[in-house]
């Protein structure tokens, strides 16, 4: 895949506040890459700096390997051949649905028949057909969402920028948009930046995920590795639900790694390499835990397998949601399960919590 | 045969209205208010009417027509356009363009403070202070600048160069405080425009100027139509300057006819004055009902999508510029010539006194003019403060038609010249039966006047605060313990509190300065500050003691300003700014 667009060694102060530290970033033609984070960890401000509304104090930007920011130098948005939607989609009120979405043809000189044509097959492409001759308030937001997305795409810009473009929709719109867009896009196979929150959002759209913290790109990967073998807390946490075990490394076998908690052993992958008496963290799925009456317990099991009463059972369609209290009361955890309904234990009943090897991991 | 009536059809007998407002005395309180209200303009402007349209013994058109048409009339009427369509056209030019450099561009922090605190200056000075300093230094013989040009460039003669007795000083010394809402509405519409509106059209390839053609201009076009009106209706009620500068318009027109003691002429042009004040005033209610496209975001950061570059120092500059044409030159002028000894002496070692200020503490006059000023600003201040929070109550909580009325009734002040407003007054308090009330000649009948003038401007602040407390607030108050009496102490009263200051002190301000109206009603020994300043100044004590006497109203403005600022906080400034639109 060749590079479309690099951010090479980016940052951004506001005064005092560094919204995006030395952050790098490759990313490939055609390729759809999600900046994920909560609020306040520089993704817009990314963004934006890809754009050219906002000029780095250092690092610089390449688009096809030619520098488009830098420090001394921005080339202004208008000339960036991109795209953008914003989270307030930014519709024009003073301007009808078609006059919105003809705008950057008739900016680049497209005789008038041609516009009328793209126009048309882009409202077909985004199901605004018929909307036309309206005004954006008059329209409800998932269409003013699409009118945006049309306006921004009918130009065929090389990149599309998109900022939180599902956030103001309610929850159930939100949902069918997330993949009428990925439809829409992938017909185009444009290069896509996108920047949320929403990490199912980021993981059902993306090709890849970079999440940031703190003005800085944390991790960067496939949305599957992402999920399934974080590196961090951070990213565990942030990307599905997370249970974490503290403890100290107790021994070393065969690419696991024993580790020796207040309330029982736990193995798991040696996913960070660590040696016998290390402090480590180890991240367990709520989805990959199972729960057996205390009962059955009776093996002799002492490693993956923990005495535990529930203190919290609730029923929430498909799944169940556990709370379930491990080790004794002044030095125990909560552990958050999820199984498969229907709900099998009820509050204070006693359980065992056991999960395989192969699905805890040490993240630092 | 008659069946006798149970005793549920007794008990439901009718009330009498009597009965029904005396049952529930909130609605008799209502019933005043909506009849006061309406009274305070519905009365004056029916005896103006009656004076334009009465001869003798029949009603008719024709004494309006007469006084209409005659030469000096028509001529005034010429000026009035004149001068309404030239203020309001600098105003546009200058003071949008002023908004979008503060709002939208990235000149310079100092810069955008010189703007906003020169338009809060003009917008709290009275404009006949400023002529009075452009006058003395623009004056075609001795003005001071025309002086010293005439040394620096050797010219010969006594006139000239520049002469503020002309169409364009008219124009120009007409403009700061339209120029100055202006800049506050356009203001406040660049302020409301979401960026994003904005920077999706740049990355969609629009240029800069496309941008500002194709969206940013079209969005606050609203906002630059109202601001027009409001241009329009200051300009139609203005007095001092163009009376300062001798040019003679509408309002002009009107004292004169009042001071011959040719009322129906008065009353008549009043009327027409009053009726084009009115339907720009409904044009202005209506483009501001349609209201603008923009909404207001919660975006934090505002980034400046209009880099200026280069040409960065030289818009500064003009900003800065402007700063000491409206502001900082005339008012130093006011300043500096209140201390001179002798006016043709001018900037010279030796030609200071504080003579002027002590003639002015000892001048009986102006030391009742003073207190004449402080007086009736307190009290109208006081009464309108009343008045608009039982206003503020109706229109706020009970959302009924009669409320959206009241509403209404009570926006029209605003409309109305306080020159045609006091020819009413006038016509009002000298024919029966209010004249059995004696008013005439009288403090009370100004303040009659300030308070039918300005408590529309304290209504805004009151009605805002009031709209803040939604009742939710005092039934959640009320659920957690309070009695009614401490709800209303500690959530009502200090939500309130700010809203009621801010409009007292906005119809102090307005009032302590106010000219067009007292010069017509006021009579020997109700002498108001500028009032007073006027007389001196055409005469009765110099240049320098009126000069005198301006720097002290300043004065007095400023401290109740720096008050609001110190009770308020910086969000006065704010309700200052609007408050005068």
């Amino acid at each position: 895949m060749t590079k479309k667009l690099q951010l090479l060694e980016i940052t951004k102060r506001f005064g005092s506040f560094t919204a995006v530290n030395d952050v790098s970033l490759e990313i490939g033609e055609g390729e759809f890459v999600s900046l994920l984070g909560p609020s306040g960890c520089g993704k817009t401000t990314t963004l934006r700096l890809i754009a050219g509304f906002e000029k780095p104090d250092a690092g610089e930007i390449l688009l096809d390997g030619a520098p488009i920011s830098s420090s001394s130098f921005v080339l202004p948005p208008e000339r960036r051949a991109m795209g953008m939607v914003f989270q307030t989609y930014a519709v024009w009120p003073h301007m009808t649905v078609y006059d919105n979405v003809a705008y950057g043809l008739r900016l680049r000189k497209v005789p008038q028949t041609e516009i009328k044509e793209r126009v048309a097959k882009i409202f077909q492409t985004v199901g605004l057909v018929g909307q036309e001759a309206k005004y954006p308030s008059q329209l409800s937001g998932g269409q003013q969402q699409r009118v945006a997305l049309a306006r921004a795409l009918v130009y065929e810009p090389e990149v599309l920028l998109l900022d939180e473009p599902l956030s103001n929709l309610d929850a159930k719109l939100r949902e069918a948009m997330r993949f009428e867009m990925r439809r829409i896009l992938e017909r185009t196979g444009i290069t896509v930046v996108y920047v949320t929150h929403n990490q199912e959002e980021a993981l059902v759209l993306s090709d890849r995920v970079a999440v940031m913290k703190d003005g800085k790109i944390v991790e960067e990967s496939h949305p599957e590795t992402l999920y399934a073998a974080p590196k961090t807390k951070f990213v565990a946490d942030f990307i599905g639900l997370a249970n974490f075990m503290e403890g100290t490394a107790e021994a070393v076998e065969d690419g696991f790694l024993i580790v020796r908690c207040p309330w029982g052993k736990v193995k798991c992958v040696n996913s960070q390499l660590n040696r016998v008496g290390d402090r480590v963290t180890v991240l367990i799925r709520p989805e990959v835990i199972s729960l057996l009456p205390a009962s059955e317990n009776d093996s002799g099991r002492d490693v993956n397998c923990f005495a535990g009463v529930i203190k919290e059972a609730s029923f929430t369609g498909s799944i169940v949601e556990y709370f379930v209290g491990v080790g004794s009361d002044e030095n125990g955890t909560t552990m958050r399960v999820q199984s498969p309904a229907p709900r099998m234990f009820s509050a204070s009943d006693r359980v065992c919590v056991s999960f395989e090897a192969k699905s805890a991991r040490v993240v630092v | 045969m008659e069946a006798p009536l149970p005793e549920a059809a007794l008990s439901r007998k009718r009330f009498s209205l009597y009965e029904q407002v005396m049952s529930n005395p909130a609605q008799l309180l209502w019933l005043m208010t909506i009849l006061l209200v309406a009274g305070m303009i519905i009365i004056p402007t029916a005896y103006l009417a009656y004076e334009a349209m009465f001869s003798g013994e029949s009603i008719s058109l024709a004494p309006a027509i007469n006084a209409l048409t005659t030469s000096r009339a028509r001529e005034s009427i010429v000026n009035t356009v004149i001068y309404v369509v030239g203020v309001t056209l600098i105003s546009l030019c200058v003071g949008v363009p002023l908004a979008f450099l503060v709002e939208r561009t990235d000149i310079s922090p100092l810069a955008k403070a010189a703007v906003r605190l020169t338009v809060l200056v003009s917008v709290i000075t009275p404009p006949f202070l400023l002529t009075m300093a452009y006058v003395t230094l623009l004056g075609p013989n001795a003005g001071f600048i025309n002086v010293a040009l005439r040394k620096l460039l050797g010219l010969r003669g006594f006139r000239g160069p520049f002469n503020v007795y002309s169409l364009p000083g008219v124009l120009l010394l007409g403009s700061p405080r339209s120029i100055a809402m202006t800049y506050l509405m356009a203001a406040a519409a660049f302020e409301r425009l979401p960026p994003e509106l904005e920077e999706v059209a740049a990355i969609t390839g629009a240029s800069r100027a496309r941008v500002l053609r194709t969206v940013t201009l079209p969005l606050i076009r609203n906002a630059i139509f109202g601001a027009a009106l409001v241009s329009v209706s200051t300009a139609l009620a203005a007095y001092g300057s163009p009376h300062m500068l001798g040019y003679s318009i509408l309002t002009l027109r009107i004292r004169e006819a009042m001071v011959r003691g040719n009322f129906p002429e008065a009353a008549s042009i009043s009327v027409v004055l009053t009726l084009v004040s009115l339907v720009v005033l409904l044009l202005y209610r209506r483009s501001i009902s349609k209201g603008s496209f923009a909404t207001v975001t919660g975006r934090g950061y505002r980034p400046g999508l209009f880099t200026t570059g280069r040409a960065k120092y030289i818009l500064g500059f003009a900003a800065i510029l402007y700063g000491l044409l409206a502001a900082v030159l005339p008012i130093g002028t006011l300043l500096l010539v209140s201390f001179f000894r002798t006016m043709g002496y001018g900037f010279t070692a030796g030609n200071w006194t504080v003579a002027n200020y002590l003639y002015v503490f000892r001048d009986r006059f102006a030391i009742n003019a003073f207190r004449n000023s402080i007086l009736l600003s307190m009290g109208a201040a006081t009464i309108s403060v009343l008045l608009t929070i039982v206003i503020g109550y109706i229109t706020v909580r009970q959302r009924t038609r009669t409320s959206s009325m009241i509403d209404y009734i009570s926006v029209i002040p605003l409309g109305i010249s306080g020159t045609a407003l006091a020819v009413a007054l006038i016509m009002t308090f000298t024919n029966q039966p209010f004249r059995n009330l004696q008013l005439y000649g009288t403090l009370t009948i100004l303040l009659v006047c300030y308070v039918i003038r300005f408590y529309p401007v304290a209504l805004r602040p009151v009605q805002t605060s009031m709209m803040q407390i939604s009742s939710d607030l005092e039934e959640a108050g009320r659920s957690a313990g309070a009695t009614w009496g401490g709800v209303t102490r500690t959530i009502t009263f200090p939500l309130v509190k700010s809203g009621l200051t801010a409009g007292w002190i906005l119809v102090y301000l307005q009032s302590l300065t106010e000219l067009s109206a007292s010069i017509i009603l006021r009579h020997i020994g109700t002498d108001t500050i500028s009032t007073a300043i006027m007389d001196v100044w055409d005469g009765g004590g110099g240049y320098q003691a009126a000069c005198a006497m301006a720097i002290l109203s300043m004065l007095m403005v400023a401290v109740i300003m720096g008050i609001g600022v110190v009770v308020l906080g910086k969000s006065f400034m704010k309700v200052v700014g609007s408050g005068g639109c």
